[in-house]
């Protein structure tokens, strides 16, 4: 397990390189630059030369690379506010070896996950670090403070929307299911299938117009917003009143979002619970004269939920890197936004550092699948 | 039954919590709009008494009619697309439109640039130094001086007096080796002198560039010692202006409340300035969801990309409430030719060097078409360059030409004979800007009314801004430039056709008259740079005008350029909310008046 764990990560180093390789020669090949902005002003030229010097535009393409990647991976800041870190990492490790070494049962990768989740919780909360990922080239400051200024808002849409999209989605498809072909089941189907290939430009605008625009006009009562994600005097509302407003504020994107993972969430629910439901030991287990529901929740649910993990984990980990065209729509400050902007701007600092953390939510969260794999599928070994 | 009841209890508990909640998610709109009230009765409160008080000296001197009275209070939703990437406009990323906008609201300078006239006006300095009032004096050794007088009244946020050692820490910051701050004309400064309420200095040579030096001030006692580039671009140091900063939520609005030391009165009602307490700059990307904010009153200002389609969207807003200000703003479109050989990587039969070949395009482009087309005959087409930005001083030097296929046929062919070559035209500009490659489809149509073999070659607009722009690697180009009102902006202007200066150290993309880079130079571009030399060591205004005309002549009558249209600009405002509103089209944009909005609804 721990070698398996350890090989993945060395994989998910090498990926990472690669990827970081490929995006910032990408970046340089795209054409334009990040002072091409001031060309146009006649008075700049001056100006121009001495922040091409200062910021190291004018160093061949590889130097310009290692120098990032230098700065990307060294820490610039680390403190260590108190014991628990310590006592977190060192209690992790141990119990990490005494699992391996005694317990080794199906459970070993629950129990690793879990210890090693809320060890690195504790220690990431009782420690302050940053690293060096260099300065905007917009002017917009530090690009570390920059990108984790913005995840606060981009967690804040995603995890609603896969709340929502997870509440919704998965039951849906259990019993599009359990009622294969039912009115109910071809009614889900087109759903799934128009919220699927409608654009999410058009579901946002669309909700923004019905919803924010139209139904205040018909009702005389502001329910929701057409962007932003909170009011201009949240900070002196009350507490209820900044529920309500974040209410009015979140629930519009968060649909957009979810509308497409839940019709994704319930197809895949829909296909995985129906192969299970006509596989023999269900049969085995319905001719037992088990009652229907032990027999779909216990028996049938916890294998047909293994494929889905996949899909949720990813979709966490693109989460990390913000909806892009969501974000936009609703004006919501999210790292998707920032990125965007970032790359309009051939800001390459704020677009490497933004790549390499989606990257890294992608390797991190992949690895957390397959953990997970094991632990709802017996019969994955990691070898 | 009893369980039957409990479970019943429950299940309408819960509903009643749910409804509960609802309403409150419903009614919070409500609250916000009673919470408004409720802090607008209040502060207009404060305020409407110090009116009294103001206004109790002119009553006691004036007739009896009562002067017009604008209300205090309340709060100004300004909607915009882009977010300022740092609020300090001195350092990489301040040159951004939207840090100016913002800028407005807390940060003053010498002059300001009037909504109504596009005029210079004085801001912190009792007026703007010309020769003719003494403010600026050219020195026998050839030096010029140029003296500011600073407001009496004028002092910053926290109550200090503006004085002449803000203006020279200003230029000392700026001038720093070590920061990243453009310097250009601030270089030519050679001497200072800094007083109580005045502050002098002397450029190596006389510039008429010196109007607009100095467009912001920094405070010496709230900077001095902090680290000028890294401190301040998330906050803002003590304001001058109207209001100062309040927070900044990234990624979502900036938010600037009332100076209540703004040295300002409203000539008009002989009010205090500013009537808003607060003001909000509400940051949504999308166009679309800008427009629909705005329809949805979310946003009380709007200043969107004027296509004529939002226009019209906005323009049917009108009958509810809203007004739409559609004004010629100061950014001009204009067809360019390249000169230098590099041109011949996009079209190996480019004539540019022959002038029948640039007049043959003169005589075929129809820019009546291109305004009707594009911008639904929302502007007259340009005659000059001038235009954008300083209708007063054009000559409209390129009326000269018209549009007549046959004549454009037979320039062509002459084009063809003095040059040996096959002419033909290909054009090139951003592919990524729907009004250019609408300007590129109709050159199809044109071009072929006039026999010339032409063909489009967009490019993404960091391509063409980038390396085709840096290589001059283009035939027949097109994109805009930025005019300044003001003498100042007229002579800044010419440098873009200075034939000592092409990239990378000048902006000369043209390279017209640049001999070194297989570009000819002949007498023509000779004597512009004589005039453009000329222009830039004199403030003589009847001196400069006559240069200027010279030089616009010369770029015309040789046909460097074509000057097209200028772009649109347009404001919204829900003029059943917020009165004082005048859209600005010069880079002032629609705060330049900030401090005269007022809530008309309180």
């Amino acid at each position: 397990m721990l070698a398996y764990i350890t090989r993945r990560l060395v994989y998910g180093l090498v990926t990472l390189l690669a990827l970081s390789v490929i995006v910032f020669t990408l970046l340089q090949a795209s054409g334009g630059g990040p002072l091409d902005r001031l060309k146009l002003n006649p008075r700049m030229q001056p100006f121009i030369q001495q922040l091409t010097e200062q910021w190291g535009l004018d160093q061949p393409v590889w130097k310009q690379y290692t120098t990032w990647l230098k700065n990307y991976v060294s820490v610039q800041e680390f403190a260590v506010h108190n014991a628990i870190p310590i006592i977190a990492i060192v209690g992790a490790a141990v119990a990490t070896f005494l699992i391996v070494k005694f317990v080794r049962s199906q459970w070993t990768g629950t129990y690793l996950l879990g210890i090693w989740s809320v060890a690195l919780y504790l220690a990431l909360r009782n420690v302050t670090i940053r690293f060096n990922w260099g300065i905007s080239f917009q002017g917009a400051g530090d690009v570390w403070d920059l990108v984790f200024s913005r995840t606060g808002a981009t967690f804040r849409l995603g995890f609603t929307a896969l709340a929502i999209a997870l509440i919704i989605g998965i039951p849906l498809g259990i019993y599009q299911a359990i009622r294969q072909y039912s009115f109910f089941d071809q009614l889900g189907t087109i759903g799934a299938f128009l919220a699927f290939s409608t654009p999410i430009f058009i579901i946002g605008v669309g909700l923004q117009i019905v919803m924010a625009l139209y139904l205040e006009r018909w009702t005389g009562v502001k329910l929701f917003y057409v962007a932003g994600m909170n009011s201009p005097g949240y900070p002196d509302m009350s507490i209820v009143g900044k529920i309500a407003d974040t209410a009015q504020h979140l629930t519009l994107p968060a649909i957009s979002i979810a509308l497409i993972s839940l019709a994704g969430y319930a197809r895949f629910q829909r296909a995985s619970m129906l192969e299970v439901l006509h596989s023999d030991y269900l049969r085995t287990a319905k001719a037992k004269g088990l009652p229907r529901r032990k027999v779909v929740i216990k028996h049938a649910l916890r294998n047909a939920m293994i494929p889905i993990v996949t899909l949720v984990s990813l979709d966490v980990a693109f989460m990390i890197g913000g909806a892009i065209i969501t974000e936009s729509i609703f004006g919501w400050p999210g790292v998707g936004r920032l990125y965007i902007t970032a790359i309009g701007t051939v800001d390459y600092p704020v677009v490497m550092a933004i790549v390499m953390v989606i990257g890294i939510g992608i390797v991190v969260m992949n690895l957390v699948a397959d953990i997970l794999y094991g632990v709802m599928d017996p019969r994955v070994r990691y070898d | 039954m009893n369980t039957l009841w409990r479970s019943r209890k429950v299940t309408f508990m819960v509903l009643l919590i749910a409804f509960a909640l609802v309403a409150a998610a419903c009614s919070s709109a409500n609250d916000d709009a009673g919470g408004t009230e409720e802090t607008t009765t209040t502060t207009t409160a404060a305020p409407a008494e110090e009116t009294t008080t103001t206004t109790k000296a002119p009553e006691t001197t004036t007739t009896t009619e009562a002067p017009l009275q604008r209300p205090y209070g309340g709060e100004a939703i300004v909607g915009d697309a882009q977010e300022p990437p740092t609020l300090n406009g001195f350092v990489p990323g301040g040159d951004n439109f939207i840090v100016g906008i913002i800028g407005q609201t807390y940060a003053a300078g010498v002059y300001e640039i009037d909504g109504y006239t596009l005029e210079l006006l004085p801001e912190l300095v009792t007026e703007l130094p010309t020769v003719a009032n003494g403010g600026v004096v050219v020195n026998d050794d050839g030096t010029m001086t140029v003296k500011y007088t600073i407001r009496d009244e004028a002092v910053w946020e926290d109550g200090t007096p503006i004085s002449g050692d803000d203006f020279q820490f200003t230029l000392d910051t700026i001038m720093d080796p070590d920061l990243p701050i453009g310097k250009s004309t601030y270089e030519d400064i050679i001497d200072s002198v800094a007083g109580p309420k005045t502050f002098e200095y002397t450029l190596a040579q006389p510039t008429v560039l010196y109007e607009l030096l100095f467009g912001e001030i920094l405070p010496k006692h709230a900077i001095e010692g902090t680290a000028f580039e890294a401190d301040w671009n998330e906050t803002r140091w003590v304001s001058n202006g109207p209001f100062k900063f309040e927070s900044w939520a990234k990624g979502e609005s900036v938010t600037v409340v009332r100076n209540d030391n703004y040295w300002k009165t409203d000539p008009e009602t002989g009010q205090q300035l500013p009537y808003l307490d607060s003001i909000t700059f509400k940051f949504i990307p999308e166009s679309e969801s800008l427009i629909t904010a705005f329809k949805a009153r979310e946003v009380d200002v709007i200043q969107p990309d004027p296509n004529t389609e939002v226009i019209e969207t906005l323009q049917a807003l009108e009958p509810d409430g809203a007004r739409v200000e559609v004004l010629s703003g100061p950014v001009w479109e204009h067809l360019n030719f390249q000169f230098s050989d590099a041109r011949f990587e996009m079209n190996a039969n480019s004539c540019n060097e022959d002038y029948n070949m640039r007049l043959a395009v003169a005589q075929t482009v129809d820019k009546r078409v291109l305004t009707d087309e594009i911008l639904a005959g929302q502007v007259e087409p340009l005659e000059s360059f001038v235009d954008a930005f300083s209708p007063t001083l054009s000559q409209e030097a390129w009326a000269q030409y018209s549009v007549d296929n046959g004549a454009a046929a037979e320039s062509y062919a002459k084009a063809v004979e003095a040059t040996g070559k096959e002419c033909s035209v290909t054009f090139s500009t951003t592919s990524n800007n729907d009004a250019r490659v609408k300007m590129s489809e109709l050159f199809v149509g044109m071009f072929e009314a006039s026999g010339i073999p032409y063909t489009n070659e967009l490019q993404d607009s960091s391509l063409f801004f980038g390396e085709t722009l840096d290589n001059g690697q283009w035939d027949l180009g097109e994109w805009a430039w930025v005019g300044s009102p003001g003498l100042s902006g007229l002579v800044g202007i010419f440098d873009i056709w200075d034939p000592e200066a092409p990239p990378p150290d000048g902006g000369n993309y043209y390279r017209w008259g640049v001999e070194a880079e297989g570009a000819y130079s002949d007498e023509a571009s000779a004597r512009f740079a004589e005039v453009r030399d000329e222009m830039n060591a004199t403030v003589d205004e009847g001196e400069l005008l006559a240069l200027i005309n010279e030089g616009e002549n010369i770029i015309a009558d040789n046909l460097v350029i074509i000057p097209l249209y200028a772009r649109l600009v347009t404001a919204a405002v829900w003029d059943d909310e917020v009165g004082g509103f005048k859209h600005n089209p010069t880079q002032a944009g629609h705060t330049w008046n900030v401090e005269f909005w007022y809530r008309t609804d309180i």
